[in-house]
């Protein structure tokens, strides 16, 4: 028997954040303002399964826009504002949209702080290893790649490098983030097409030496 | 790579970072420990500081008097003040009565026709009461039983204020001793007034009532 999709129903149903998941909703227990409801009340289990969802995604959503170090910082300081406002939150907005404007707003001041742009240019080699399963060949080829997409993002103006990590990372609709960001949701279209335009042209050229070499 | 899938699927092979165990178990910890409360004392200082100036004020406002009876004391202190001019003499009380600005000033300042700040203000003042307490007596004859304020029957003992001020070396003409001229019964009822307290102006007083209304009528 198929489960009924009703309003109650509906709310249940979850973005699993951690890739590599199927980029499905799917029926994942309680939704994130239930658990955060549930956390209120003093459910420690609820801060745990909420944390579990969304770990991954806010790390790397972090740490591609700023450097090892800081990142780790960041996660905590965003995570450290949820807790301690916990007993102020009220569900208004969904609960991703409201821990990535955390996110967002504690990378604008990270910026500031240092008066520019932040340092990208450190990619881990742990970052770019694949399975060690694979062919040596085909996974140099690999690394080249990754290598190339991450400096590409990283290598975005800001406001693309944000709404592409936001649509990718964390799975936001355009509406959403043009809330986080502060930004109309034409210009956060606008913003997402530029970035994966040059992205796509830096992978396709990474391609052509390959294939070239 | 021609569509935004296959960009996504490329941007999804990359490797999947992670916080590291010892930052999760850091917030994990930080989660677990409770909700730090802001100190009840500052609320609870701030009801206290309400309800004591609540009473304060429920105090303070019971205590004063009523705005009618506060003109009291001011007639008091003029009263006073013309007693203090009395035991002086007839040269203390000139002086006190030459300083404007002074309570005593009010007579001169009546005879030189100004008004007076306390008559402005609708307050009895003690030149005033001199004739008010003459007139009450007529009144109560007429049947006119009138609210007498307490002010008034203060302002008594200016009476002899006056009298001082009559034996003193004129300086001007004196003030008619009674007000109220239009209703001849009431004129003559100050005039009979005037005479029992044995008042210096009174013939003065009895040629003016003649001169207005004509023979007085028989003393009984």
């Amino acid at each position: 028997m198929d489960a009924q999709l009703t309003p109650e129903a509906s709310r249940s149903f979850e973005y699993p954040g951690d890739w590599p998941w199927p980029r499905l909703w799917v029926v994942a227990g309680p939704s994130d303002g239930e658990l955060m409801q549930r956390y209120r009340e003093g459910d420690q289990q609820a801060f745990a399964t909420l944390y579990d969802r969304y770990r991954g995604p806010l790390f790397r959503f972090i740490r591609r826009q700023i450097d090892p170090g800081s990142a780790d910082d960041l996660f905590q300081e965003v995570w450290t504002k949820v807790i301690q406002a916990r007993d102020r939150y009220e569900p208004k907005a969904q609960f991703n949209t409201y821990l990535f404007r955390i996110a967002h707003n504690a990378l604008v001041d990270a910026y500031r702080r240092r008066g520019r742009r932040p340092d990208l240019a450190i990619v881990e080699a742990s970052t770019l290893a694949g399975p060690a399963a694979e062919e040596p060949d085909r996974r140099v080829r690999q690394d080249a790649l990754n290598h190339a997409l991450l400096s590409a993002i990283r290598g975005l103006p800001a406001a693309q490098r944000n709404a592409f990590l936001l649509r990718e990372e964390a799975g936001l609709s355009l509406k959403q983030i043009a809330q986080i960001v502060g930004a109309p949701a034409e210009t956060v279209k606008s913003q997402l097409r530029y970035a994966r335009d040059k992205l796509r042209s830096t992978l396709a050229s990474v391609h052509r030496e390959e294939i070239q070499s | 790579m021609n569509s935004d899938d296959e960009l996504s699927t490329r941007y999804r092979d990359l490797p999947q970072e992670a916080p590291s165990a010892e930052l999760d178990a850091r917030i994990l910890a930080a989660a677990q420990a409770e909700p730090r409360r802001r100190p009840l004392w500052p609320k609870l200082a701030a009801a206290a500081a309400v309800v004591v100036l609540s009473i304060g004020v429920v105090t303070r406002i019971d205590l004063d008097p009523p705005l009618n009876e506060s003109s009291a004391p001011q007639t008091r202190t003029e009263a006073e003040t013309a007693d203090a001019a009395e035991s002086l003499g007839s040269g203390a009380a000139e002086s006190i009565q030459a300083e404007p600005g002074k309570t005593g000033a009010a007579p001169a300042a009546e005879r030189q026709g100004r008004p007076r700040a306390s008559q402005a203000a609708g307050l009895p003042t003690a030149a005033d009461a001199v004739p008010d307490e003459l007139a009450l007596s007529s009144e109560r004859e007429a049947g006119r039983e009138e609210i007498a304020l307490p002010a008034r029957r203060q302002a008594v003992p200016n009476l002899e204020t006056r009298e001082a001020a009559a034996t003193a070396p004129p300086v001007e003409a004196p003030p008619p001793l009674c007000l109220e001229r239009q209703s001849a019964r009431r004129w003559w009822s100050c005039i009979e007034a005037l005479r029992d307290a044995e008042n210096p102006g009174l013939e003065a007083e009895i040629e003016a009532y003649r001169a207005v209304h004509g023979d007085p009528p028989a003393t009984p």
